[in-house]
């Protein structure tokens, strides 16, 4: 059997193996690779240095586990540059599953300082997904009436200035599934949006940051780390930047690799059975 | 239940909202707003109840197969149920095992299920995405600049992530916008389909 025959039949375990290893060499031994600032993290980050203190922002969390490697480091850091800025936040969540993320997210924040229901609140679960949304645009205590504690909102002082969209100086919803129900429901409202989303996604937020319907977004951890990086606050976005460039690019070797063995192969008739 | 509540009534109900929503949309109707308002508050709070069906639904499913004792299923019931049980009564009594449960168990599982179907992505990519036509060719090309444009370091090198940049600017951005349109058009064609009470999935109908 040639090399290349051996190359086109390679056991997939080795290439787990491979992929293991670039995972965790770089935790291991940081090997501190650029990590240059994407113009749609630029424009996010401008967005909100812009606001005054005391503005309010919103983030939404509609995410849950499988999905919280990506997303959560973006939340985190959203969170920690508001609250260098003195803004206040509200929390809200359109899926089942962000509810506590949202509360573990503003605690790892940093947000325990500030004086929940003044300076900062959860909404909690907010059923009926698109209609949920449409809903909470136009009336917020009309949609829900308690935050995730089970409080009255008209109980929490910072609701009082939290009344819908126009509310907000700021809205980040962060998805792990379709963002256009998002953009449809918030964009156009004269608030500035962004969207928090996987890498997965980047082609379609492409398309919403050159229409104008949103103002940037943060793309997977890359996105939080080049914000960790331009509010110099360096977090688990950062420390993952490393293992991003290796495991990419060997993503990009094994597509390379993977057809030109086969094709050699398959033009050997030796490997399609023939004597 | 007679035929009449079990698939006219919801069919006139859904035509009433339908044709109420979309003429408020356009024409200015004294106290619309409000009305439209409160008709999305009532499906929030049917979206809740769905969820509440949701999970009895499951217990109705996986009660059933514990009764009958169904061979090989039983036990993943018996796990379901008990994990159900856990989290709703935590969540409900005892507010910090909840929390627990939830960042240490549930996110967890999460995370691996996706772990785990990623090593088989990069696995498929080495031995299934292979070029046969023209086709496969220009989905391996977009594959690898998007790739390329994706790993941070590339974006030190000048005009490496650009290629990716432009494709998902250029191309992804003109064929999203298509397929948007044309998903939009099919939405439209469907509410029109619903409106003449021809979609009855909602009501246990055959389409």
């Amino acid at each position: 059997m040639s090399l290349l025959e051996k190359l086109d039949q390679l056991d997939r375990r080795i290439i787990f193996l491979i992929l293991l290893l670039l995972c965790f060499f770089p935790v291991l031994m940081p090997l501190g690779l650029p990590v240059p600032v994407s113009p749609a993290t630029t424009s996010a980050y401008n967005a909100m240095v812009t606001l005054k203190p005391n503005d309010i922002i919103c983030m939404t969390f509609d995410y849950a586990g499988g999905s919280a490697a990506e997303l959560y480091p973006q939340n985190l850091v959203i969170l920690k540059h508001a609250l260098k800025l003195n803004l206040r936040a509200v929390a809200v969540s359109f899926t089942v599953g962000g509810l506590e993320l949202a509360d573990q997210c503003l605690a790892e924040a940093g947000w325990g300082s500030k004086t929940y229901g003044v300076d900062y609140v959860n909404l909690g679960f907010v059923a009926g997904t698109e209609t949920g949304m449409a809903a909470f645009v136009k009336d917020i205590q009309a949609t829900i009436s308690a935050d995730a504690r089970g409080t009255p909102l008209s109980q929490i002082p910072i609701m009082n200035d939290a009344k819908n969209i126009n509310s907000f100086k700021y809205l980040a919803f962060t998805t792990s599934t379709s963002q256009d129900m998002y953009v449809r429901q918030f964009s156009g409202k004269g608030v500035p949006i962004i969207g928090c989303i996987q890498s997965l996604y980047f082609s379609v937020l492409q398309v919403y940051m050159g229409s104008g319907q949103i103002v940037g977004f943060l793309n997977g951890l890359r996105g939080s780390a080049e914000y960790e990086v331009m509010i110099k606050e360096l977090g688990i976005g950062a420390i993952s930047m490393d293992q991003a460039s290796l495991t990419h690019w060997f993503a990009v070797l094994l597509l390379i690799m993977g057809n030109i063995t086969s094709y050699f192969v398959r033009k050997n008739p030796r490997a399609k059975g023939g004597k | 239940m007679s035929n009449f509540m079990r698939t006219q009534f919801p069919i006139a109900i859904f035509i009433i909202c339908q044709f109420y929503i979309f003429f408020e949309f356009f024409i200015p109707i004294p106290g619309g707003p409000a009305l439209t308002a409160l008709l999305g508050k009532w499906v929030v709070g049917v979206s809740n109840f769905a969820l509440l069906l949701g999970a009895l639904n499951l217990i109705r499913f996986h009660g059933k197969n514990i009764v009958q004792q169904t061979k090989n299923e039983w036990y993943h019931g018996a796990i379901i149920l008990a994990s159900m049980a856990a989290m709703f009564l935590s969540g409900w009594f005892f507010k910090p095992v909840y929390t627990w449960l939830y960042a240490n168990i549930y996110t967890g599982l999460n995370t691996a299920l996706m772990c785990y179907v990623g090593f088989y992505f990069y696995s498929a990519m080495y031995k299934t995405f292979k070029v046969r036509n023209f086709e496969s060719f220009i989905t391996l090309f977009a594959c690898i600049t998007m790739l390329i444009a994706n790993a941070p370091i590339s974006g030190t090198v000048w005009g490496l992530a650009d290629i990716g940049v432009w494709i998902a600017n250029v191309p992804g951005s003109g064929a999203w916008r298509g397929f948007l349109m044309s998903a939009a058009l099919g939405m439209f064609a469907v509410a029109i389909r619903a409106a003449m009470g021809l979609e009855r999935a909602y009501t246990g109908g055959s389409d």
